[in-house]
């Protein structure tokens, strides 16, 4: 069926990079937030998500665990990636195999795969994926028809080194663990 | 020497007056940002949209640096609504208790028309910069005596006028921080 398409095509690239331009819109088209950042991503199971602007903030998955990291706030929350509850797109992108995709029913047109939770969780997501793997855009939508739409561009295809998917708490920063 | 001196506090002073009086006519707006809140026990940072109408009406939605919802708070007269990341909805007479009930975050809402975009008629407490803005003050909310920094500005146009408004707020008071960093003002 369209989810079985869908994590095919995702399980054709062992990895890519990507910059991301982000835009966050109200039901009504109400321009919410904007940015830009970077994507790293080793499947089946690390991925980097770095928001750069306006300011700095990363989502890392070293295999294990999920670090939250906020410069702004010098904190960093940290939780296992089995239990993470937010962030799912990231674990759905990153892992074809992941037992989250149960929880999904995926419908297709053409290369836009929409993505509906069957356990009430309140996100839908759409990925659009070429055939040969590569992951143009992807959009967050809440229930109350907020869009958060990710553009990529700039990809480069392939495995990235494992110290992008590494995490250590600089120093005096506050680490909120949730393990 | 005497003379000067007095000019320059005049035309400090005046540009204060001039820009209050821009100020006071910007009423319809929207900015966005990020806002930290460093508390004692928590630490919290969002990204947030406000829009007001007028000093009375305004809405106040927190997301996720991701673009996902954390609260919508939706500002009238004597009625607050606050919607959370679950669609549930939760009222209350005042709209700063219904925020710190919830988000746990105390954020003297009540004068946010006037600190936000850097307004304040205290001549005792306002502390004016070289360029006739407001750099620091400090007002009460409730039985909590709060301090606003205002470190940078950046320039809009309204009315085809040049205004400078706040492009990093610090709210302090006792061990509690807020900073807001504007990304944009839309002016209406």
């Amino acid at each position: 069926g369209d989810k079985e398409v869908l994590q095919e095509r995702l399980a054709k690239i062992d990895g890519f990079y990507a910059r991301f331009s982000q835009d966050v819109k109200t039901a009504d088209k109400q321009p919410v937030q904007q940015g830009k950042g970077d994507l790293w991503v080793t499947r089946p199971y690390y991925f980097n998500w770095t928001m750069t602007e306006p300011d700095e903030t990363s989502i890392i998955s070293d295999g294990t665990n999920m670090w939250v990291y906020t410069p702004a706030v010098e904190q960093v929350s940290v939780m296992s990636l089995k239990k993470a509850v937010d962030n799912r797109l990231m674990l759905l992108i990153t892992d074809s195999h992941n037992p989250i995709w149960n929880a999904y029913n995926v419908t297709r047109k053409q290369d836009s795969f929409t993505l509906k939770p069957t356990d009430g969780s309140n996100q839908d997501f759409v990925i659009s994926v070429l055939p040969t793997g590569m992951i143009s855009n992807f959009t967050i939508i809440e229930e109350d028809g907020q869009r958060s739409f990710y553009d990529l561009s700039r990809q480069t295809l392939g495995k990235v080194a494992m110290d992008k998917f590494k995490f250590t708490p600089p120093a005096g920063v506050t680490i909120d663990d949730q393990r | 020497c005497q003379t000067t001196k007095y000019q320059t506090n005049v035309s400090v002073e005046q540009q204060w007056q001039n820009h209050k009086q821009v100020l006071a006519q910007i009423n319809s707006f929207q900015v966005n940002g990020s806002i930290a809140h460093i508390g004692t026990k928590t630490k919290s940072y969002g990204r947030f949209l406000i829009t007001q109408q007028s000093e009375n009406y305004y809405d106040v939605k927190l997301t996720t640096p991701i673009g996902t919802n954390i609260l919508t708070l939706k500002a009238e007269p004597n009625y607050a609504e606050l919607i959370d990341n679950n669609d549930v909805r939760y009222h209350d007479v005042n709209v700063e208790l219904l925020m710190k009930k919830i988000s746990n975050i105390n954020i003297p809402l009540n004068s946010l028309h006037n600190w936000l975009k850097g307004f304040s008629d205290d001549s005792q407490a306002d502390k004016i910069d070289s360029s006739g803005r407001l750099s620091s003050t400090s007002f009460m909310q409730n039985n909590n005596k709060w301090s606003l920094k205002i470190s940078s500005y950046a320039t809009y146009t309204y009315k085809n006028k040049k205004i400078d408004l706040p492009a990093i707020i610090e709210l302090s008071h006792d061990d509690e921080l807020i900073r807001l960093k504007i990304s944009n003002w839309i002016l209406r």
